[in-house]
């Protein structure tokens, strides 16, 4: 906590439900290959030593009472990093499947880019994924990914992976609105409503240690009709923010208009 | 007793007088139930009402079964039991969508608790740990809670809710 920040601060939000015995790896791998960032793991509820095992690590451990699934612990760890004012968080799961290595790949297309990436993705599949992944897995993402191209009108090629990167204006839509169920393909769905821009770099994975992997084969098609339900109508769905608050060029069209009229005289100004 | 009214198209649509003083019974012993709850606070006002208008809706239908029986008369159907059951069907429907949107009002603001323990939790142990360690390492440690401490009127949590 002591660290120096000269220029960004930097957080890590690693998500984590019974992870024991990866999650202290996990933040140790992220400690050494990226030592410029804050690590924040978010016990989602978990019934075994996961917090314990993150705190003894180094680790800022904030433990849910109970588990409220991926969105809300990705949700309460941007939250943390808007209360802390960081200028970048990312995404490392607790199961160890994200190298911590990449962080920097991710930080250096969200920097070099100045503005320009809101959001950075790390891809499996714009070069050698690292891994053999299933192939279930494969399709379920190439049709979300054929999905969110269309609606982008950019190549999203892996839409389920969580390892990502945001700059200051994603932690500020995300601590207020993050989507719960299936939180990695809507959010990109999200920043494109709000007009924040995304970019993918080509990043190696390791496979899903044991946990929850959470597309099995008997679900994984239930699992597909959900989340493309859950896109359809989050490309309705109203939105706590008003569009415009972050969308800066001319362009920024407004989701609903007048959907959110009142929350915005009570939005804390952005820096 | 009721006997068969002329401008009734079916007499069996009238209730047998035994049926009619069980029904009027259960519907009254409905209504009871819900001002007891009511009484008790068991019940929220805002489901109190609803619940004491259908019952005392079932219990005017089941004094007055004629009202029943000219109800479907003027949408046309020919047996008021019918009129019941598609009246009863709509009000299932509409209860059951105003519990799945009560449910999942419930739910996002549990989440949005969880969210606030995990944050006042790790505030508190952070002030602990800082405290414990000395004062130079308390100044420094008390000043971060401070500053996500205090509740805002753009506080994050605040908005969380209000996306139904």
């Amino acid at each position: 906590m002591a660290l120096d920040h000269p220029q960004l601060r930097k957080l890590a939000i690693v998500p984590a439900y019974n992870e024991q015995g990866m999650v202290g790896r996990v933040v140790r791998e992220i400690r050494r290959h990226a030592p410029d960032f804050d690590v924040v793991v978010v016990d989602d509820g978990s019934t075994d030593e996961t917090a314990t095992e993150a705190e003894d690590s180094g680790a800022i451990v904030l433990r849910h009472p109970f588990n409220t699934g991926i969105g809300g612990a990705m949700q309460s760890g941007f939250k943390y990093a808007l209360r802390h004012s960081y200028d970048v968080a990312a995404q490392v799961d607790g199961d160890g499947q994200h190298k911590p290595a990449h962080l920097h790949d991710l930080l250096a297309k969200l920097k070099t880019t100045g503005q320009e990436a809101d959001m950075v993705c790390g891809s499996r599949f714009r070069g050698d994924p690292g891994y053999k992944v299933p192939l279930g897995r494969r399709v379920g993402n190439l049709i979300f990914s054929v999905v969110l191209t269309v609606i982008c009108r950019q190549r999203i090629s892996d839409p389920t992976s969580g390892f990502r990167m945001t700059n200051r204006r994603g932690i500020e839509l995300f601590a207020r609105d993050y989507p719960h169920d299936y939180p990695e393909v809507e959010a990109i769905l999200m920043l494109h409503a709000h007009r924040l821009r995304i970019h993918e770099v080509p990043v190696r994975m390791n496979a899903r240690g044991f946990g929850r992997s959470s597309i099995d084969y008997p679900q994984s098609a239930y699992y597909m009709a959900k989340v493309l339900l859950a896109l359809f109508v989050g490309l309705f769905r109203r939105r706590p923010i008003p569009v415009d608050e972050s969308a800066d060029q001319p362009g920024g069209r407004p989701l609903a208009p007048g959907a959110t009229v009142s929350q915005a005289s009570g939005e804390p100004k952005a820096r | 007793m009721s006997t068969a009214v002329s401008w009734l198209p079916f007499a069996a649509t009238q209730l047998d007088g035994r049926i009619r003083v069980a029904a009027v019974v259960v519907t009254a012993l409905l209504v009871g139930v819900v001002l007891e709850l009511v009484r008790r606070r068991r019940l929220v006002e805002r489901y109190a009402l609803l619940w004491m208008l259908v019952s005392v809706a079932l219990l005017v239908f089941a004094i007055w079964n004629q009202l029943l029986a000219s109800a479907a008369d003027l949408l046309h159907i020919a047996v008021p039991a019918n009129f019941l059951f598609i009246a009863a069907f709509g009000v299932a429907f509409v209860l059951l969508l105003h519990f799945s949107i009560a449910t999942s009002r419930l739910s996002e603001e549990t989440r949005v608790l969880a969210q606030e323990v995990a944050r006042l939790d790790e505030e508190l142990r952070a002030m602990r740990a800082a405290g414990a360690n000395g004062h130079g390492a308390a100044a420094e440690g008390m000043e971060q809670p401070a500053r996500g401490g205090r509740p805002q009127p753009g506080d994050p949590s605040s908005f969380s809710t209000t996306d139904q």
